[in-house]
């Protein structure tokens, strides 16, 4: 059985968009992913370490993360060139991976998954790969487009 | 306004977080209710140096940044000043960086995400103590 | 970054692309990123949590990609970056930074990294950590290639 809880990132993430983007996100269900994962063009990752050791991702369109961007600076933005969107959407991964992972340390001590700086690719025809993880993703819309988030990890050392 | 003193002048505020976006975030929340940005610093070290010439009301202290992490500058700060008002701002509600902060001295925090709302109530309810 | 941290990095990849029979790796540069911008189509990552807190991302073209797995796949032709290319890359990456890690280890500096990922994608514009990265530059027959290393 896969090690993975989604669960409590996808908790964050709609606590994160309501809160701080005052946005609905309407989320989808659990599914496997396999080892490759499509980008829609904008992708920040988080690494896990400690009792997981895998990879958060919070993945969407370029033209999603500028109206998030938006949200949070409230300046216009056209392109993901633009350091400022890079900065909001790590932003935002953190706060969701910060979120989640303070819940289900909680849940289960000892466990003390510990996370990694984001960073963030954006680019055309993005995919990500990732070998021997178990990994699960879940759809999720809003008014700016479809979200995407995304665990693979193992159990750690 | 909640952003007023009783002499009608802007409650003053460092805001230090080493994501620009974020600090301009705390900026759009606080603005509008007349709270005055003061000052901004992109890690802890940044923000202990210009501590001494800005002294503002208060200050929003993000925990994890790069080359001096929030909770050694918030320890720092108030060594200089004890009775400096400071909001710990944090994406990890963990009960070790509570701890850690409280040894310090430094009793408030904020967590991330938080709505504009909240980060006006939380300033104004610190800057009132 | 302290300096001191730097060369177990560079002396991690070089050790590295020894074992794997390209001995012709020299580094050919260090300098900190300018832009965010990337013509390299292929991209590893590796996030490290501890004393050393960032991430490592080894960046190269698909050119220097493909030719890297043929050699570490024993010269087998690789016209495609499919899933066997990829899977060699990404063990590559966590070759070359368990190398570096054990050397940080006896200068008593304790990381802990997670797996793998690769990211392969065009026109790529990429953050890594939030922080100034530098980049080292390295060249062998396969092709040229970076490592960058952005930690707090």
């Amino acid at each position: 059985m896969s090690i993975v809880q989604i669960a409590p990132f996808v908790a964050a993430t709609v606590k994160v968009f309501k809160d701080m983007l005052e946005t609905d996100i309407v989320k989808g269900q659990p599914e496997p992913e396999g080892d490759s994962f499509i980008s829609r063009g904008f992708s920040v990752m988080v690494g896990l370490t400690g009792g997981w050791e895998g990879w958060f991702l919070l993945d969407m369109s370029q033209e999603t993360a500028c109206i998030f961007a938006r949200a949070m600076t409230g300046e216009d933005y056209d392109t993901v060139e633009n350091e400022e969107v890079l900065y909001a959407g790590a932003e935002i991964a953190n706060i969701i991976s910060g979120n989640a992972i303070t819940t289900i340390n909680n849940l289960q001590p000892g466990l003390n998954i510990r996370l990694a700086p984001p960073s963030v690719f954006a680019g055309q025809g993005m995919s990500m790969f990732n070998a021997r993880l178990s990994s699960s993703s879940v759809l999720m819309e809003s008014a700016a487009g479809p979200v995407k988030i995304n665990v693979a990890a193992k159990e750690g050392k | 306004m909640k952003g007023l003193k009783a002499d009608g002048t802007p409650i003053r505020v460092m805001a230090v977080d080493d994501s620009p976006v974020t600090r301009k975030m705390v900026r759009k929340a606080l603005e509008p209710e007349g709270f005055e940005i003061v000052a901004e610093a992109g890690n802890g070290k940044e923000a202990v140096e210009i501590y001494a010439s800005t002294l503002p009301d208060v200050i929003t202290m993000d925990v994890t940044m790069p080359i001096m992490d929030g909770l050694e500058a918030a320890g720092n700060i108030k060594k200089v000043n004890p009775a400096q008002k400071i909001i710990m701002l944090s994406a990890m509600g963990d009960s070790d960086i509570k701890a850690d902060a409280q040894s310090r001295g430094i009793t408030d925090f904020c967590t991330k995400p938080f709505k504009p709302q909240e980060m006006v109530d939380k300033v104004r309810e610190v800057f009132n103590r | 970054m302290d300096v001191k941290y730097v060369n177990p990095f560079i002396s991690g990849l070089i050790n590295t692309f020894q074992m794997l029979n390209m001995a012709s790796i020299k580094r050919t540069g260090l300098a900190k990123r300018e832009k965010l911008k990337t013509d390299n189509e292929v991209n590893i990552i590796i996030g490290m949590v501890g004393d050393l807190k960032g991430n490592v991302v080894l960046s190269l073209p698909e050119s220097t990609a493909r030719n890297i797995a043929s050699t570490m796949m024993g010269g087998m032709p690789v016209p495609e970056l499919d899933m066997m290319p990829k899977s060699a890359l990404c063990e590559l990456t966590n070759m070359v930074t368990g190398n570096s890690i054990s050397q940080l280890e006896q200068m008593g500096v304790a990381v802990n990294i997670t797996p793998p990922m690769l990211i392969n994608g065009k026109n790529m514009v990429t953050m890594i950590s939030q922080v100034e990265t530098l980049v080292i530059a390295f060249s062998c027959n396969e092709g040229p290639l970076e490592m960058n290393i952005a930690t707090e």
